[in-house]
């Protein structure tokens, strides 16, 4: 074995107990060697010491990644839920904390854990498979029941002739030269073979992500469960042979109501009298005042029983009136709403554009309650109906509003003895006639 | 090894105990809220004592029952130190037996039985079978029955072994711990109920027990410490008592920290996250409100810092930083008990909301600690005095004085 | 100091004054510790213990049960079980539980009794953190098939996507898949580094080139360098003290799954500490019912001692008793709180429609176990074994008692009903056992089941004549000499 053509790579002395190694190894340190290892089957206590060991860094490396491993956990929970994708869950806040700290502090304990581990490898320098002191027949039992020291060619100081006598006297079991491996590494090569191809393997379905993110088919895709993407059940709108007028949705029952449409108040949801007919979407003639009077329904001319004229109800009428009105009637009502405007600016009468009218007019004011409700509900000439977004009592205080704004010209007395104005001095209100827009503005 | 010339801070101890208590007392008769505050600040002080008392009788039973080797050495102060309870039982009674049984809500609402909103509360209703006077008064009783009997027993076997050093004692008392121990957990949870949580008496919560008992077993060891650095410092403990001794107490001081903060955490978070009116009061005034401020510090100083602070092995392993972290533990315990206790001082007084009544620092609180804190070194010198600073008889002393840490 | 003569009460090996040795026997070395162990995994495969293969049998016919099912299962869709509404957590949360709990023996008694200094966790520590892992791959298919459409399972993670979706961190079911994964992968970690220096024995012994490439590989070249050594153990440490908190944790972050709600009988502040405290005692149980049998088969009694045992049948005895303490104060806390809702949830489970399998749960987790207060009974193994096994049997129940008993009975009378498993339900949970057992057996044959360089460690022999003796000047008073290298700031001589 100890050839001495050989290049050396150190010289390897066995020990059968602790005793040995330890004297050995105070020796070889008190020597003043620097390559040199003890080698022992198990973790030897006091032989840090006896070696001069330094303690690791490895601690600090690990609290490091613990911290990092906080913030990210912190950061990553932050951005998902309080700042990327904001949803509101159970009642909590996007970002609160309390529910945050279980995956930050698991996320602390992965970071530092994984770094400990790759961090004692690292610093270790392991894996490293392919080791001269692996080929020595007898440095096998280190790992079961003999303690060796090793000092390597490598050293400043090394001499064999000395190292070797040094070594002897301290009553190791047997001293031998560890020559440097020459051989080729020990895996054979059917080995590399296969893990070549497993390597080339493993490229598979990552290149077939690729193709399926950047490549389009025209086939369609592969179904994997079949019965969950082609369910025994018919869906809405199609046809089904089974009944006889071929449709797969059923009607309801003759004369089912749903619930809450049962609309036998005629005054709270038409705006007329019980016993009047209820009008179809009205339309008024220019001149005249829609239908002749004996084919009018009999307009409410007050306020259905079933509501309550408060100021509450302004209140109520006002917010739904600056909501789904002031758009085009103008919070004051005189027609002058942000959409009127543009549409003067755009000069969209070119296009069949009507103005909103001023609800301020003389012929708006002429009105009865009810005919206004049912402009509301129904629409008229160019105005859609709002029966499907407003209900019929939110529409009833927008009603009352209305007619509170042309009592007051749509002033609100309350601003004005706040800003100490007298309503005399007041300049009559405008309408869209008087207002000069500017195309210009029309980008705006 | 013999600790000997300890009558004298006894006796200082008793002196300074008696004017503490007397002058809290008169501090409070002035501020004239009917001994409300006085009762508080009381309460605090002798849970903070009475809980490291608990703490320390815990320390031994968990050695014993564990066989375990490396605490001989200060196992002794520990015992020592369960003396105390003999002197914290009476300051108990008076404040929270007496109270019970003459219905006076000074300190408890509910013991105001007959006040109006006490009869119309369902919640305190629901529970008169339990929390009554006599009930309570027996109860304490009991409590401190177990306590003093489990620390009579453990620290007479240990004085006798040093007479003897008969090995049989130690399996004796090693067979005891187990049953013991349970007695233990049992009495303080249910003490914890009694004392602590029941000054809300509306609020309840599963984990109150161990919470008490993680804040306990801290702070006692950081007495542990401390007393133990004394005894070495007067030359008592000297060369016996090593840094390695102090690096298991610190491993154990750090192992509390975080076990303290997982109790709180879990505590709150479930109360915080399920939303339950009755549940979340208690922590709503706490910490949303006056008392905000007194909140972060809890969390910040009982669980952030000495988590940082008790990492270092290094910081463990040396008498003067450990000493300062010892002191720094014992605040924060007094922090801890002063957020359970206080905010209650407010609550259920007509008119009074305890998110808005603010943090009620007060003389008293600093007298009634000083004064308790009298009484319990009396008690634990008192103990101590002329009898051996360590078990000098137990077979694992040698085990123990060579012990290493890997 | 002396010490008089030894009282004649104290039985042989209770002696306070000594240690009893770890490894019995006489004449026992470190050869001998190697030869033992790693003879297990070196026997032909013709000369497999008879027991081992019959078990093994049993073991490949469940796995392909559970096969059977998942197949069924995941062609058929979550409504083969038994889970109703309103129980809309049946068998499959329950097993799940089951599981996780029983994973938890393992990285505890390999992390706080290292932490802790127990010595004797070196004959079971490994075997106990193989049984985590193997648990918490059963423990993590459940909820992993609960979800329905197993094909989109990574959506639990947060990946980014083209729907520009994250999860919901602010439930607790998402940080169970955090805890779980961190906890997996972390014991995987903490066996596998354990394990380096044994599978470099059993490389090192090896006689053929398949087991000197597959041991060789496992083992990444450890040499038994005392450099290498001091980073390992320093890491050890680290990964010990990281472990602990870490297990606390991830049976609590279970427990939140059913605390952090509002429903009578799973909100109660108790819930964390006594989710861990069951998991340590059934994982502890476990260890006994793989442990007692292993020792018997494998020839490990003198590793695996009846002190072992003892020990562990102490500690199964005092978590069963940290489980009863939370069930009365659970019972206590219901009546003393004064809400209606908590105290009936928990008079329903002992008196309502389930109150036999709360009274299996009581019998086997609270009362049975305190039979280890003799020590006769700690030390008859055929009573070990009883017991270990109900106790499984028992916190099976309890698991099944929280799930169902309060899901079948909330806050609406009109939403009340009754859980029945299905056949496939108490298919796959028998098979789940089939998937443990397989790799479990698999890890006792082929793999170093005792930790060998931990138990050499804590041999009389391992400690140097002059560490040894308890008076004696231990290494610490040899001062560095030569100024080789500074000794540590913190090693002062003792």
């Amino acid at each position: 074995m100890s050839d001495s053509n050989e290049k050396l790579h150190g010289i390897v002395a066995y020990f059968t107990d602790i005793d040995g190694l330890m004297a050995a190894a105070r020796k070889v340190r008190d020597a003043g060697y620097k390559r040199w290892d003890s080698y022992t089957p198990f973790p030897v206590h006091g032989i840090d010491e006896a070696m001069g060991i330094k303690p690791t860094i490895l601690p600090w490396i690990v609290l490091v990644m613990g911290l990092t491993g906080l913030s990210l956990g912190i950061l990553l929970q932050w951005y998902t839920n309080a700042f990327d994708y904001v949803f509101l869950i159970s009642g909590k806040p996007d970002w609160s904390l309390p529910a945050n700290i279980p995956v930050a502090f698991e996320m602390v304990i992965a970071f530092s854990a994984f770094t400990t581990f790759l961090g004692m490898l690292a610093l270790n320098k392991l894996p490293h498979l392919s080791n001269p002191l692996h080929k020595l027949e007898s440095f096998r039992r280190i790992t079961d029941d003999r303690f060796a020291i090793v000092v390597e060619a490598a050293d400043k100081n090394f001499d064999a002739g000395r190292v070797r006598a040094l070594l002897g006297a301290a009553s190791a079991e047997q001293v031998e030269d560890c020559p440097v491996d020459t051989s080729r590494a020990a895996l054979p090569l059917w080995f590399h073979g296969l893990a070549a191809i497993a390597t080339c393997l493993t490229f598979i379905p990552l290149a077939v992500a690729f193709k399926g993110r950047f490549a389009t088919s025209e086939k369609p895709r592969y179904h994997v469960w079949p019965d969950m993407d082609w369910q025994r059940k018919r869906k809405t709108q199609t046809e089904w042979e089974m009944f006889p007028d071929g449709r797969a949705m059923r009607l309801p029952v003759e004369g089912t109501i749903a619930q809450g449409e049962l609309r036998d108040d005629f005054e709270l949801y038409f705006g007329v009298d019980q016993d009047s007919f209820v009008p179809d979407r009205v339309s008024y003639d220019a001149g005249a005042m829609g239908p002749s009077a004996e084919g009018r329904p009999a307009w409410l001319t007050g306020f259905p029983t079933a509501m309550v004229v408060d100021e509450a109800l302004l209140e109520r009428g006002q917010q739904r009136y600056d909501i789904y009105c002031s758009v085009c009637h103008g919070q004051q009502g005189n027609g002058l709403g942000s959409v009127a405007l543009r549409a003067k600016a755009l000069d969209a009468q070119k296009w069949g554009w009507v103005d909103p009218k001023s609800l301020l007019a003389d012929n708006a004011k002429s009105y009865s309650n009810g005919e206004i409700f049912h402009i509301v509900s129904q629409g008229v000439s160019t105005m859609k109906g709002y029966g499907a977004q407003i209900v019929p009592r939110d529409r009833w205080a927008i009603v009352a509003y209305v007619r509170a704004l042309q009592m007051t010209q749509g002033i609100n007395r309350r601003e004005l003895n706040r800003l100490g104005v007298d309503p005399a001095d007041l300049k009559p209100v405008p309408t869209i006639d008087d207002v000069r827009v500017s195309s210009a503005d029309a980008g705006r | 090894m013999i600790a000997r010339d300890l009558s004298k801070p006894a006796a200082t101890g008793l002196r300074v105990g008696v004017i503490g208590i007397a002058a809290t007392a008169g501090l409070g008769y002035g501020a004239g809220d009917h001994l409300s505050h006085f009762g508080h600040s009381m309460l605090v002080a002798t849970m903070f004592f009475l809980s490291i008392c608990l703490g320390a009788l815990f320390f031994t039973l968990l050695q014993h029952v564990t066989s375990a080797g490396w605490s001989v050495v200060v196992r002794r102060v520990a015992e020592s130190m369960t003396g105390a309870l003999m002197f914290l039982f009476p300051i108990v009674l008076l404040l929270i037996g007496v109270p019970a049984l003459m219905k006076n809500g000074f300190l408890y609402d509910w013991m105001a039985t007959d006040a109006e909103w006490v009869q119309n509360n369902t919640f305190i209703q629901a529970k008169t079978g339990y929390l009554n006077g006599p009930f309570l008064f027996v109860r304490i009783l009991i409590y401190f029955a177990i306590w003093i009997g489990v620390a009579r027993f453990f620290a007479g076997q240990s004085r006798a072994q040093d007479d003897d050093q008969d090995p049989g004692r130690t399996l004796k008392m090693q067979r005891a711990a187990g049953i013991c121990i349970i007695l233990f957990g049992l009495a303080t949870t249910f003490a914890a109920f009694d004392f602590l949580m029941s000054l809300n008496a509306e609020w309840f919560s599963t984990m109150y027990g161990v919470y008490f008992f993680a804040g306990a077993f801290w702070s006692s060891l950081a007495t542990l410490a401390l007393s133990t650095m004394w005894l070495e410092k007067r030359g008592q403990l000297q060369g016996v008592v090593t840094s390695e001794h102090y690096h298991d107490i610190g491993k154990l001081m750090f192992a509390f920290t975080f076990f303290w903060s997982y109790v709180a955490f879990s505590q709150f978070m479930l109360y915080w996250y399920a939303d339950i009116p009755e549940e979340t009061h208690w922590f709503n005034y706490r910490i949303w409100g006056d008392w905000t401020g007194f909140s972060m510090l809890l969390l910040v100083g009982h669980f952030a810092i000495p988590m940082l602070g008790l990492l270092s092995r290094h910081v463990k392993r040396n008498r003067k930083v450990l000493a300062f972290w010892c002191f720094y533990v014992l605040t924060f315990h007094f922090v801890d008990l002063y957020w359970n206790v206080m905010p209650e001082l407010a609550n259920g007084l007509p008119g009074e909301n305890p998110a808005q009544a603010g943090v009620p620092f007060s003389a008293m609180d600093l007298t009634a600690m000083i004064g308790v804190a009298g009484i319990f070194v009396f008690g634990f010198l008192k103990t101590l005095d002329g009898k051996p600073a360590l078990a000098i008889g137990d077979p694992r002393l040698p085990e123990s004085m060579a012990f290493q840490n890997i | 100091m002396t010490i008089s003569d030894p009282n004649s009460a104290i039985q042989l090996g209770e002696d306070p004054r000594h240690r009893p040795l770890l490894v019995e026997g006489t004449g026992e070395d470190f050869g001998s510790v190697t030869q033992a162990v790693a003879g297990i995994s070196e026997q032909p495969v013709q000369q497999t213990n008879k027991a081992w293969v019959a078990a093994f049998m049993v073991s490949l016919t469940l796995l392909a049960l559970l096969g059977a099912m998942l197949f069924h299962l995941i062609t058929t869709g979550v409504g083969v079980w038994g889970n109703n509404n309103p129980v809309y957590w049946g068998w499959p949360i329950v097993n799940f539980v089951f599981w996780v709990g029983i994973g938890h023996a393992g990285t505890l008694i390999s992390a706080i009794l290292f932490l802790t200094r127990q010595n004797w966790r070196t004959g079971v520590n490994r075997a106990a953190e193989a049984m985590t892992i193997f648990a918490v791959v059963c423990a993590g298919m459940f909820p992993g098939v609960h979800i329905g459409r197993v094909w989109v399972a990574y959506w639990l993670f947060p990946l980014p996507n083209q729907m520009d979706m994250w999860p919901n961190f602010r439930s607790p079911l998402l940080w169970d898949v955090f805890a779980v994964s961190t906890y997996a992968s972390v014991s995987l970690v903490f066996w596998y580094m354990g394990m380096i220096p044994d599978l470099a024995t059993l490389r090192d012994r090896a006689s053929n080139n398949i087991r000197k490439i597959a041991y060789g590989i496992a083992a990444i070249g450890w040499t038994g360098s005392s450099r290498h050594w001091h980073r390992y153990e320093r890491a050890y440490l680290l990964l010990a003290a990281l472990a602990t908190p870490l297990v606390l944790s991830v049976h609590s972050v279970v427990s939140f799954d059913f605390a952090v709600s509002q429903l009578p009988g799973w909100h109660t502040t108790i819930f964390p500490p006594y989710f861990v405290a069951g998991a340590i005692f059934s994982g502890f149980a476990m260890v006994l019912t793989l442990m007692v049998p292993a020792r018997q088969f494998f020839g490990l009694k003198h590793i695996i001692t009846m002190n072992h045992i003892d020990v562990m049948c102490r500690i199964l005895m005092a978590t069963g008793l940290l489980v009863g303490y939370a069930y009365s104060i659970e019972f206590f806390i219901a009546w003393y709180g004064g809400v209606q809702y908590e105290s009936f949830a928990f008079v329903n489970r002992a008196f309502g429609n389930y109150w036999w399998a709360y009274w299996i749960m009581v019998s086997c987790n609270v009362i049975f176990p305190q039979i280890f207060w003799s020590k006769k009974m700690r030390r008859n193994l055929w009573v070990v074994m009883l017991v270990s096994i109900t106790t499984n049997i028992g916190m099976w129940f309890e698991r099944f008692v929280i799930t169902v008993t309060s899901l079948s009975r909330d806050f609406l009378p009109s939403s009340w009903g009754y859980f029945s498993p299905t056949w496939v339900d108490m298919c796959m949970f028998l098979g789940s056992f089939g998937l443990f057992f397989t790799l479990f057996l698999l890890f006792l044959r082929f793999l170093p089941t005792v930790a060998m360089a931990e138990v050499k460690s804590i041999m009389p022999q391992a400690h140097g004549e002059t560490s040894n003796s308890i008076h004696g000047q231990g290494d610490h008073d040899h001062a560095p000499a030569g100024g080789a290298s500074p000794a540590p700031a913190d090693r002062q001589p003792s």
